[in-house]
């Protein structure tokens, strides 16, 4: 199945979700929870796992080396991100965990990924959330979340100023 | 007193750039009159006022020759930068009046094209060149007796239980413990068959529980906090008493999930397990067995890559004899009944 930029719209409204309540802005995270994982739980809940062979993913920033191989391990059949992931990304910024020769098995086979859909719009988003001042709570602890975060002594980032052109991806 | 590294009963994972072969490049060097050294070393200074990457490369080596005259050899620049005419031409047009010198034809020779990071990578490079290394002995991994019993403990005691396995389910297993107190904080196995859950590894299952132990902990926290409340109105030295840690001082210290903490596994983790340890900035990682799909040695080096944001050390091979035998008989982690490889 082609690209479906009715999803990646969906994705973006999940990740305006996020912005709006004070979490990061990335395709469907409602905790700290990676976004992905989040998802995947939900659907292993209702379907068998084998779904994921005529699913494709649409998530807003490429997805982090972890979840990279997640989807791999689940068999996600293609994934279609917004904006690449420079520090983390495991679709090609830091490894190409999708197409990785080396880590073959029965279980996790590569998987096709495509990124650039609706990349402007997710940067400015993560951007509008890094801009915006630490306010949360002074212990933000998730029942059953992944990365269990606190931010002791919340930054001001007061002096920070939103940024507005975007480089061109290369 | 710290035990040898050689009698560990472990490996440490190295970084690509701690374990790597140095490596050569070629370089022009030329042998100089002692007494005409500084007039050489104006040359270089004008020419290359940066150092061309040899930064880690002693600039003059003494030689002593037989007869008991001292030369000095004297490195111009990587045979990269200039073609050797040339620089016979520049070194013979410097060379006149005051700057007069004598020096013998340039020469090519070898040096390490990196800098080395530890003795081993020194002692394989020296002989090539007079090399600057200062050998920073204080971040290197130490371990007493009594560390490495505790380790030797708790990768015995995982082996043991994966080992005794529930058919159906993966061998593997994980613990992580609190190394400034040898406490247990979580452990988990792979529970991927009887969860019908394609990532319910052992590292993912005992990550979350160190999270709901953590939660634990703090509800039970909060609940020591009131009872003392209410004491404290009879006995107000009671709060003294209270031998809990304050738990504002522990947010401080563990800003994440396993901040300080160490984990042992039974296999090499896969990129996924491996991720998740980076993500909760794990303190040390042992493991027993390596894996083909593994991210902390065999494919990757999650825990030494350069742009990751945190870096932790990872122990391989621990309690694993390193016979090639061992490894050709049980090569990867198989699934039980279809024997198909899968990840850890």
């Amino acid at each position: 199945m082609a690209y479906d930029p009715k999803f990646m719209a969906l994705a973006m409204e999940a990740a305006h979700v996020a912005y709006s309540s004070l979490e990061v802005p990335v395709g469907c995270v409602f905790a700290t929870r990676h976004a992905e994982f989040e998802a995947i739980d939900e659907i292993l809940s209702s379907h068998p796992a084998s779904i994921f062979r005529d699913t494709d993913l649409y998530v807003t920033v490429e997805p982090c080396i972890m979840c990279a191989s997640a989807l791999r391990q689940i068999g996600i059949r293609k994934v279609y991100f917004g904006c690449g992931n420079d520090k983390f990304g495991g679709n090609g910024s830091v490894f190409d965990v999708n197409q990785d020769e080396r880590l073959l098995t029965p279980t996790s086979l590569p998987y096709e990924s495509e990124g650039g859909h609706r990349r402007e719009d997710a940067i400015m988003l993560l951007r509008k959330f890094y801009v915006r001042e630490n306010n949360h709570g002074k212990y933000q602890i998730h029942k059953g979340s992944f990365i269990f975060k606190v931010s002791p002594q919340p930054k001001k980032k007061a002096n920070r100023v939103l940024k507005t052109e975007i480089e061109s991806s290369s | 007193m710290n035990v040898d590294k050689s009698l560990w009963p472990f490996q440490q994972v190295l970084s690509d750039e701690e374990s790597r072969d140095l490596g050569t490049q070629s370089v022009y060097m030329t042998d100089i009159d002692p007494k005409k050294t500084t007039i050489l070393l104006k040359f270089i200074q004008r020419q290359w006022p940066q150092q061309q990457g040899l930064e880690h490369c002693k600039r003059i080596r003494k030689n002593i020759l037989p007869d008991g005259r001292i030369t000095l050899s004297v490195l111009l620049c990587p045979t990269s930068v200039i073609g050797e005419d040339e620089l016979e031409r520049l070194l013979n047009e410097f060379s006149v009046g005051d700057n007069t010198f004598d020096r013998s034809p340039v020469q090519t020779i070898p040096v390490p094209l990196y800098a080395p990071l530890n003795r081993t990578q020194f002692e394989s490079c020296k002989h090539l060149w007079p090399i600057i290394y200062r050998e920073d002995t204080r971040l290197d991994p130490k371990f007493n007796e009594s560390q490495i019993n505790d380790i030797t403990t708790h990768m015995q005691a995982l082996i043991t239980k994966s080992q005794n396995a529930l058919s159906g389910e993966l061998p593997v297993f994980a613990r992580v413990v609190d190394p400034s107190n040898n406490r247990i904080i979580a452990e988990g196995s792979d529970t991927r068959a009887v969860d019908k859950h394609p990532l319910h590894h052992a590292v993912m299952n005992c990550i979350d529980n160190v999270a709901l132990a953590e939660r634990d902990r703090r509800q039970s926290h909060k609940r020591k906090l009131n009872e003392t409340d209410s004491l404290s109105e009879e006995d107000p030295d009671i709060s003294s008493r209270d031998s809990t840690p304050n738990l504002e001082e522990t947010v401080e210290k563990v800003a994440y999930l396993c901040t300080g903490f160490d984990v042992y596994i039974t296999h090499e983790p896969c990129t996924m397990c491996s991720m998740a340890l980076l993500h909760s900035r794990i303190g040390r990682v042992f493991y027993h067995k390596p894996s083909r799909t593994g991210a902390l040695g065999t494919v990757y080096k999650i825990h030494s890559h350069k742009s990751l944001n945190h870096h932790f050390k990872v122990f391989g091979k621990v309690l694993r004899c390193d016979s090639s035998q061992a490894e050709a008989t049980d090569p990867y982690l198989q699934l039980g009944n279809d024997g198909n490889e899968v990840d850890a």
